[in-house]
């Protein structure tokens, strides 16, 4: 299967609902700024005024979405298509200062910050009727209901009354006064009330709207869905912000990233947003495509996993010594062909709050030997690394879905081999990879994972919680400092104090290495030359698609 | 022939059950469970086991199991976790589509009947000798394989077949259809060819046929009416499992021309531990089976004068 499935499936999830996407509701860093530096290196030059008409073909590689009902699903297929029918949010990030700034409506705070007051535009649904509050609220009302079973519903705690003052007035009140409270208050995607109440919320036999959306507000309106085949979808006339230039967008589901690399080469397909990392070079090659590179916003980042229940890995010299000896460049090299940066305290570094000043642990295998002499290990005459007589042996674990985690664990095994350590390694089907690391007897000592990143570090708060153990904290870290600095850190106003406190999670983290931090991916896409008006940003290419073209 | 036909039923839904229950929990005894686990921070811990719950997946296994045997009684598959679906709703959606690329290939691979003929009568040949090389060859290489550097070369090439897809319309659908069963069809190929030949080969051999060219027949009868009708017996075993071998094969070559059929979604939903749909496929895949073998049973009584169900 494609690389790394999972963080691109979370990935797609998040841009297919920007308006969701985490962040601080203030000014982002310089950082970001540069995220996308390097991404205009290649985007066209001359675009020409943008013209109506023509249409685009993109692949949807490995699998198609599921369901067009937004309170269903979890995998990025799926949230794509709902983007696309239903993809009015509140709020919308600026493209470059990843502000939240207006979209589907204007708002002003309360002076406690836990009351959001939004005015809603002229909206209309396809079908003509007015996009209301009262859409809102009654989809808000359903999204809640515990028996309608929606994924991200604790999500929605956090929201402490949502109501409607009139038909363009939306009063949401928080719990708390959050940094990332806008984007609590605007998580809700309003479906048509008027259409959907006729029938059952969550039962596709008896719904047709969940697999067939007939009256939407998004830019694109479905023309014709043959799932697991393709997909068609029509420009929306209607649709509130600007209609696409683009008059039909076809889906089109390849089995294979293969196949769907030869058909962007061939002219067949326009847009390939599922590239594999060794297609990379023969993609710049290509005459007839264009590729678009970016480091995003919300991405993805790499670390193995250590499991701080076994005694020799309590040792901070011996989680010291582990980080020194794993080669990031190295490994950035040989799974992601280079196309990735290194990260050093689970924060990557278009995060407005990333702090570089942290210790890096570059490759150093000598500091790793006098760091394991520390914690009272030896070499013995067999170049075996013993104490107390027993060899320091270590069973990582990795999903066989990953091919770029596949090869991690085979350098690992022999970087960690020449300090005399017997590293063994053992692979694992994804589902039941989770399964070992998450349940008892948690039989592993290091294991390969990838996190999805949010712009706002309030949702990584659950991966160093005590709460989360086992599942997201698999690794048992527990920190009661870090906690407690996760929790000031989501109410700090004061920008300058926000970095600081977020700094010094980053500096603990790196400090304590509860994992070895390795890397985050390149974004990259191919895309025909003939469509142009494509800006990269942090937040992809995605978010102006209605301002795509069709050149000649 | 009608107490055979009831007998053999009575068996087949022994069979199924038995099938289903060794699958059943095989499949749960596998390590992990559906939505265990997403890499996303922002989707609580608390969202895998409540979907345990939902499902009913807290219970006892074999709780579980007569649970589901009874819904199944009442011709319900469960709902897909992924969706929400009716899990036969899936499947007969996709069925059509697997059907006609499986029923392509199958008549396509019959073709190799009279290649092992042609074979046969020529035996020692230039043709006998190249086509036990191609057999060999091809049996060699795997067929997932050879998909992707067919569709690879055809793009680099002549470039007139679709890449992905079932196409619409008649003339569309033939046009996709023509590069995955003409794959699946050589496997047919290599397989009746080699059977073919060496079956007609020990017929042409046995006394009954010495007998036949003694009295004069000519060899063209000889050969149609007397051996081939006996060689065919080993033919129709072969065509028995045939259809459910395609349906299996389906798993990968879909994957490779991106065939929206059951194959790639019994390969989704083992996965993601989509056990509705999983043990519905399971079920369809025993009775295409059972209902091949079956109808094999019933094809030898007419080919075969010596067999008769009583």
């Amino acid at each position: 299967m494609e690389a790394n499935y999972w963080a691109r499936v979370l990935h797609r999830r998040q841009l297919g609902r920007r308006r969701f996407l985490a962040g601080a509701a203030a000014a982002a860093g310089a950082g970001l700024l540069a995220a996308c530096s390097k991404s205009n290196n290649n985007a066209p030059g001359s675009a020409g005024p943008a013209k109506r008409g023509g249409s685009l073909t993109q692949a949807s590689v490995g699998t198609d979405a599921k369901s067009f009902h937004p309170y269903l699903t979890t995998d990025s297929p799926s949230a794509a298509y709902q983007g696309y029918v239903y993809g009015v949010g509140l709020s919308q990030r600026d493209p470059k200062s990843l502000e939240q700034i207006p979209f589907g409506a204007t708002w002003t705070v309360s002076a406690d910050k836990k009351t959001y007051t939004f005015t809603l535009k002229d909206i209309k649904w396809s079908d003509g009727q007015p996009l209301t509050t009262d859409d809102f609220v009654w989809t808000y009302q359903q999204a809640i209901k515990p028996e309608n079973k929606f994924p991200y519903v604790d999500n929605l705690d956090l929201i402490d009354s949502y109501v409607a003052g009139d038909p363009r007035t939306l009063v949401v009140t928080l719990k708390d006064a959050l940094t990332v409270g806008l984007e609590a208050a605007d998580q809700i995607t309003p479906l048509p009330r008027h259409i959907w109440e006729k029938y059952p919320w969550g039962d596709p036999s008896k719904n047709p709207e969940i697999n067939n959306p007939s009256v939407i507000s998004g830019m694109w309106k479905l023309k014709e869905w043959k799932q697991e085949d393709h997909a068609t979808f029509q420009a929306n006339d209607a649709y509130f912000d600007s209609r696409p230039n683009i008059d039909q967008m076809t889906v089109q589901v390849f089995g294979t990233p293969e196949v769907a690399f030869q058909a962007l080469k061939s002219g067949k397909l326009d847009f390939n947003p599922s590239m594999q990392p060794a297609d990379y070079k023969n993609a710049k090659a290509l005459k007839g495509a264009t590729v678009y590179e970016w480091y995003p916003a919300v991405g993805q980042w790499s670390y193995i996993g250590i499991n701080l229940r076994r005694p020799a890995l309590q040792d901070v010299n011996v989680r010291h010594a582990l980080a020194y000896a794993s080669d990031r460049k190295g490994l950035i090299e040989a799974a992601a062909f280079g196309l990735a940066k290194p990260i050093y305290a689970g924060f990557v570094q278009e995060s407005p709050v990333y702090n570089g000043s942290v210790e890096h642990y570059d490759f150093d295998p000598n500091k790793a030997r006098d760091l394991l002499k520390q914690a009272g290990y030896a070499l013995d005459s067999n170049k075996r690394l013993v104490k107390d007589g027993k060899q320091l042996g270590l069973k990582l674990l990795y999903p066989t879905s990953s091919k770029p985690r596949e090869a991690i664990a085979t350098i690992l095994k022999q970087q960690l081999g020449d300090l005399g350590i017997n590293v063994d390694i053992e692979g694992q089907e994804f589902q039941s990879y989770v399964s070992t690391i998450q349940s008892p007897p948690f039989d592993w000592d290091l294991q390969l994972g990838v996190w999805s990143t949010s712009i706002d570090p309030y949702w990584a708060s659950n991966l160093w919680s005590e709460k989360f153990v086992p599942d997201l904290n698999s690794g048992d870290y527990i920190n009661k400092q870090v906690e407690s600095l996760f929790a000031q850190g989501s109410k700090e106003f004061d920008e300058a104090k926000r970095r600081q406190i977020y700094g010094q999670i980053q500096q603990i983290l790196a400090n304590e290495s509860p994992n070895v931090f390795l890397y985050e991916p390149l974004t990259f896409v191919g895309m025909s030359k003939k469509v142009q008006g494509i800006a990269v940003s942090p937040l992809g290419i995605e978010y102006n698609m209605n301002k795509w073209f069709i050149s000649s | 022939m009608t107490h055979f036909i009831i007998r053999r039923a009575i068996q087949s839904f022994l069979l199924l059950i038995g099938v289903s229950l060794v699958s059943f929990f095989i499949q749960r005894i596998a390590p992990g469970g559906p939505s265990a686990f997403t890499e996303n921070p922002r989707l609580p811990a608390s969202y895998a086991l409540e979907q345990r719950h939902a499902f009913g997946l807290d219970q006892p296994l074999q709780v579980q199991y007569a649970k589901w045997l009874w819904q199944v009684g009442h011709l319900n598959f469960g709902r897909s976790f992924a969706d929400q679906r009716p899990a036969m709703d899936k499947i007969l959606d996709r069925l059509p589509n697997t059907l006609e690329l499986a029923g392509t290939a199958l008549v396509l691979g019959l073709l190799g009947i009279p290649i092992g003929i042609a074979a046969a009568l020529r035996r020692g040949g230039i043709f006998d000798q190249s086509l036990r090389l191609v057999t060999v060859l091809g049996n060699a290489i795997p067929t997932w394989w050879l998909g992707l550097v067919i569709l690879i070369l055809s793009v680099k090439t002549v470039d007139i077949f679709p890449l992905a897809g079932v196409g619409d319309g008649l003339f569309d659908r033939i046009h996709h259809l023509i590069l995955p069963a003409l794959l699946l069809a050589i496997g047919g190929w290599l397989v009746y060819s080699r059977y073919m030949r060496s079956e007609l080969l020990e017929v042409l051999g046995q006394d009954y046929v010495r007998t036949a060219r003694a009295k004069g027949l000519t060899e063209r009868t000889v050969i149609l009416s007397h051996a081939l009708r006996n060689a065919m017996i080993v033919i129709i075993t072969l065509l028995g499992s045939e259809l459910a071998g395609l349906l299996s094969v389906g798993v990968i070559m879909e994957s490779v021309f991106s065939w929206p059929g059951t194959g790639r979604l019994l390969w989704e939903s083992a996965l993601s531990r989509d056990y509705p749909v999983l043990m519905a496929e399971v079920v369809l895949g025993a009775t295409f089976v059972i209902l091949g073998n079956f109808l094999a049973d019933i094809a030898y009584g007419f080919v075969d004068p010596r067999i008769k169900y009583e």
